[in-house]
């Protein structure tokens, strides 16, 4: 496949969480399938989202009640890693061709994927590094510890950017949330229980409406892009999609192992 | 009188398949009705909000379709009460979405009166509130494809998240210093776009409430 020159941008989306796993489910495969070139969106959550890892296959049962009473909406990621409660930052979805990612290992490809974002935030004055927590099997939630596919502030050691992916045989995915503001507290130890809810980032409100177009340009350079175009699936996609057999994993009892790679 | 006839000899089942298609159908027909509107609120677009009224004839049009229809089928006296509650269901759904179809008009109206005022300085809690009640609206249209009775209560407490929307865009129009610094017409205006997004929202969880447990096809 002869390499892209441009970057595909998604307009900022505020979606239900169903529709923003299936839109970047749909994107990895059209990545994979070659119709696409390497996308890049961030978007915004209408209510608390609980996202869950890809492979996550067990976790707290109150989880379920939560979403029955409308505090929150439960969805499976297609990427892996455990759970997150989405709402109060921004969150990326990059899918790229798997020729444009250099690295072999996990490790790498996370360390690949992740520097445009220690750019920005180095140039904001945030320097970020990446986690040394080894990833634990059956961990309950992202923010709880910070692997290598996670970038910490150097300064306070606090998580600030959680990230996840997902690999096909010609692309790949990676989502990030990016605390930017703090969590409702009382949601957050109703999810998790009383563990510390993650600082934001501590941005000026005046950074924020330029982060996007940092974020871009940081990306395209890293990715040799000289072009970026808009696009907004029409309503045909939207209807490909929502035929999209999401591959949603069994839910078992709590106990049992669950995968959590990153997250 | 051939399609009638036709479905006389349609079994009762099929009709209501054939009728739930139709009613998702006035759905999505609606959702793009808002999806258009959210464009003449979001910026400088003179094309869309007539396409939004065009939009509404059809809406209308197949809305009255839709409840012939129904009425017809109830008045048959062959159906067990299932499927009677499920024709009632799909006769208030009905009701519901054309309500909707008509505030998204309105919603495009007032878009086209702010033209001059954008951008407006509650722009983005207003697309925000926009975007809930959007998602709201695909939520129950979900439901009611999967008849879905327990999504009900689910949509009743995401609709707080609208009504706090309500709450926030209300106060910042009546107090603080939007007061002073924006146009009378432009506050008067925005107030009746939130009214409308408000009961927009309400009418799509009433869609999701009146999901029958007892209905045909509804998830155990």
């Amino acid at each position: 496949m002869r390499s892209p020159a441009e970057l595909v941008v998604l307009p900022d989306m505020v979606l239900q969480g169903a529709w923003q796993m299936t839109l970047d489910h749909w994107l990895l495969k059209a990545v994979d399938a070659g119709t696409s070139g390497p996308v890049l969106r961030f978007y915004h959550w209408p209510w608390p989202c609980l996202s869950l890892g890809r492979h996550q296959r067990s976790y707290p049962a109150p989880w379920d009640a939560l979403a029955r009473q409308g505090r929150l909406e439960l969805v499976r990621r297609p990427s892996g890693g455990s759970a997150v409660l989405h709402g109060s930052g921004l969150t990326y979805a990059l899918v790229l061709p798997i020729t444009m990612v250099s690295g072999r290992t996990g490790v790498e490809r996370y360390r690949f994927c992740c520097r445009w974002l220690q750019q920005v935030f180095a140039q904001l004055g945030h320097p970020l590094v990446f986690g040394q927590d080894p990833a634990r099997l059956a961990s309950s939630h992202c923010f709880d510890r910070a692997t290598a596919a996670d970038l910490v502030g150097v300064t306070d050691g606090n998580k600030r950017i959680g990230s996840a992916q997902r690999r096909s045989r010609r692309a790949l995915l990676q989502h990030g949330e990016m605390a930017l503001w703090s969590t409702p507290p009382v949601l957050w130890r109703q999810v998790f229980g009383p563990v510390a809810a993650p600082a934001g980032l501590p941005l000026r409100p005046s950074e924020l409406p330029g982060l996007q177009h940092l974020l871009r340009q940081a990306l395209m350079e890293q990715l040799g892009l000289r072009h970026w175009r808009c696009w907004q699936p029409g309503p045909k996609v939207w209807t490909a999609m929502a035929r999209l057999p999401m591959e949603h994993g069994q839910v078992t009892a709590q106990g049992e192992g669950a995968m959590a790679a990153s997250g | 009188m051939r399609p009638l006839l036709r479905l006389l000899r349609q079994p009762f089942h099929e009709e209501q398949r054939t009728l739930k298609l139709q009613v998702l159908r006035l759905g999505s027909m609606v959702e793009e009705s808002l999806c258009l509107a959210r464009a003449v609120l979001a910026g400088p677009n003179l094309e869309l909000a007539p396409q939004v009224r065009l939009g509404d004839n059809r809406i209308d049009r197949l809305y009255q379709e839709l409840e012939e229809r129904c009425l017809f089928l109830l008045s048959r006296h062959t159906s067990s009460q299932r499927e009677t509650r499920q024709l009632i269901v799909y006769l208030q759904a009905i009701r519901d979405l054309e309500r909707i179809g008509d505030y998204c008009k309105d919603l495009a109206s007032t878009g086209e009166r702010l033209l001059p005022y954008q951008p407006l300085a509650v722009r983005d809690g207003l697309l925000m509130m926009l975007d809930r009640s959007r998602s709201l609206l695909a939520m129950a249209l979900e439901a009611l494809s999967r008849n879905d009775a327990s999504a009900g209560q689910r949509l009743i407490a995401l609709d707080d998240l609208v009504d706090q929307d309500y709450a926030t865009i209300y106060e910042q129009l009546t107090k603080g210093h939007l007061l002073a610094s924006m146009p009378r017409e432009a506050v008067v205006l925005t107030a009746l776009a939130i009214r409308a997004l408000e009961r927009l929202a309400d009418h799509a969880v009433n869609v999701s409430r009146r999901i029958s447990h007892g209905a045909v096809g509804a998830d155990p």
